[in-house]
């Protein structure tokens, strides 16, 4: 009796390309990879909207990895910009009601959370010069919170995650990680959808939205430095963005007017 | 964003590509060592009944042997059988490596049975060796009979 196979010509071996058969299991997976992707976004988008903000305020209080610690007590640059985020929302009666805290870090940026937080960054706040241009992040922010963007964003992270663990490429430290903030990364849409929103906030408190690009202004420079390249990868359209608030200012009729310079209490300052 | 996707998944690319590679030369290797020793102990039969053929041969000296083999399935195998598994259809990632098995196991057997006539009672059976998910993943095979030697084997 003689070794009757080997490589080839095997009866216990599928015949074809081994490679071949690998790219058709790839092409598969990436079609089915594709339709989930899909499917899950489209079904996010029509849920998020209908929920009623009982259900919101549950969900957020969930997801503990993104609540940040704080000692209860505002500090009084949180109440100095809470002072404004409140004028801002009783100027505006679409806008939402926000709570605000202050991040010690130095990364240029804010972040609206599901359950109606805003959080500044000391970087961001360090940088701006003028009370317009917070009021436009604010207003930004709160354009987000409005439309339930960080909820979207969390709820497709969230299903993608569900599916990958359930076919056993999940890691469970994904929703763990605080760094993970960065799950809370908008959609270009939604980025201009708020960008035009804050805007008409602004103009409700000011009667002028001048002011409304010092945030940019303030990212291109950043930018500049090499240490912020690869976060500024994400946000490569911020000159777009300018290009369509402007437009959106003049088909509104909104007029620029002067800045008021932003004052904020001293770190640590207990008397205001 | 190509430059992010190539930054997530670049050691992923070069994995399936090495592991394809690696594993490509090891199989080819082990099948052409493998029909090379199937020639060499083609003399010793085996067969999986235990009846005696002949009545009048006259059997010196009966004694179990094994011969076990484990092969394991390269990442590339691995990774490619994942996705098959949440598709469907025929697993062909494992057939080489379940086929090394059980005949490397098969050789090894009869190796070990040096001078016998003939291997009867043969069994052979196979263990997946995978922890879950686990990137590990192999097949071992196991072999054994009764190596019978006839007594003019003893005298030739």
């Amino acid at each position: 009796m003689r070794g009757e196979y080997g490589f080839s010509d095997n009866p216990n071996v599928s015949k074809g390309s081994p490679l071949l058969g690998a790219l058709k299991v790839f092409a598969a997976a990436a079609v089915l990879v594709g339709t989930l992707y899909f499917s899950i976004g489209i079904a996010v988008d029509a849920v998020v909207p209908l929920l009623p903000d009982s259900t919101v305020q549950s969900i957020s209080k969930r997801m503990d990895w993104i609540r940040i610690p704080s000692g209860g007590k505002m500090t009084p640059v949180e109440q100095s910009i809470q002072r404004l985020a409140d004028r801002l929302a009783e100027a505006d009666p679409d806008a939402p009601r926000i709570r605000v805290r202050v991040v010690p870090s130095d990364m240029v940026n804010a972040f609206a959370l599901p359950d109606g937080t805003v959080l500044l960054n000391t970087g961001l706040l360090a940088r701006l010069e003028s009370e317009n241009g917070l009021a436009f992040i604010l207003g930004h922010e709160m354009a987000h919170i409005r439309n339930r963007d960080a909820l979207r964003g969390l709820g497709r992270a969230m299903a993608y995650q569900m599916v990958a663990e359930a076919v056993g490429f999940g890691s469970e430290q994904v929703f763990s990680d605080p760094a993970q903030l960065s799950e809370l990364a908008f959609s270009r849409g939604q980025e201009e959808r708020a960008d035009r929103e804050g805007m008409d906030t602004v103009q409700k408190l000011y009667g002028h939205v001048g002011g409304y690009d010092e945030f940019f202004r303030i990212m291109q420079r950043e930018r500049a430095q090499e240490a912020w390249a690869a976060y500024f990868s994400t946000h490569p359209h911020d000159d777009r963005r300018i290009q369509l608030m402007q437009e959106h200012s003049d088909d509104m009729g909104y007029v620029m007017g002067s800045e008021t310079p932003l004052i904020l209490p001293r770190d640590g300052d207990e008397s205001l | 964003m190509l430059e992010h996707l190539l930054d997530e998944y670049l050691p992923l690319l070069v994995m399936l590509l090495g592991t394809f590679l690696t594993g490509m030369i090891i199989e080819r290797r082990h099948y052409a060592s493998i029909l090379r020793r199937e020639l060499a102990t083609a003399r010793i039969h085996h067969l999986n009944s235990g009846k005696k053929l002949d009545p009048k041969a006259r059997i010196s000296q009966s004694r179990l042997v094994c011969g076990e083999a484990v092969i394991s399935v390269e990442f590339f195998r691995w990774f490619v059988g994942l996705l098959h598994s949440l598709l469907g259809g025929t697993m062909r990632e494992y057939e080489t490596a379940l086929d090394r098995a059980r005949r490397e196991a098969v050789l090894r057997m009869k190796e070990s049975a040096k001078g016998a006539s003939a291997i009867v009672n043969v069994r052979v059976e196979h263990t997946p060796i995978s922890y879950g998910l686990s990137r590990f993943s192999g097949v071992e095979a196991i072999a054994w009979g009764t190596a019978i030697y006839l007594e003019e084997d003893r005298a030739g």
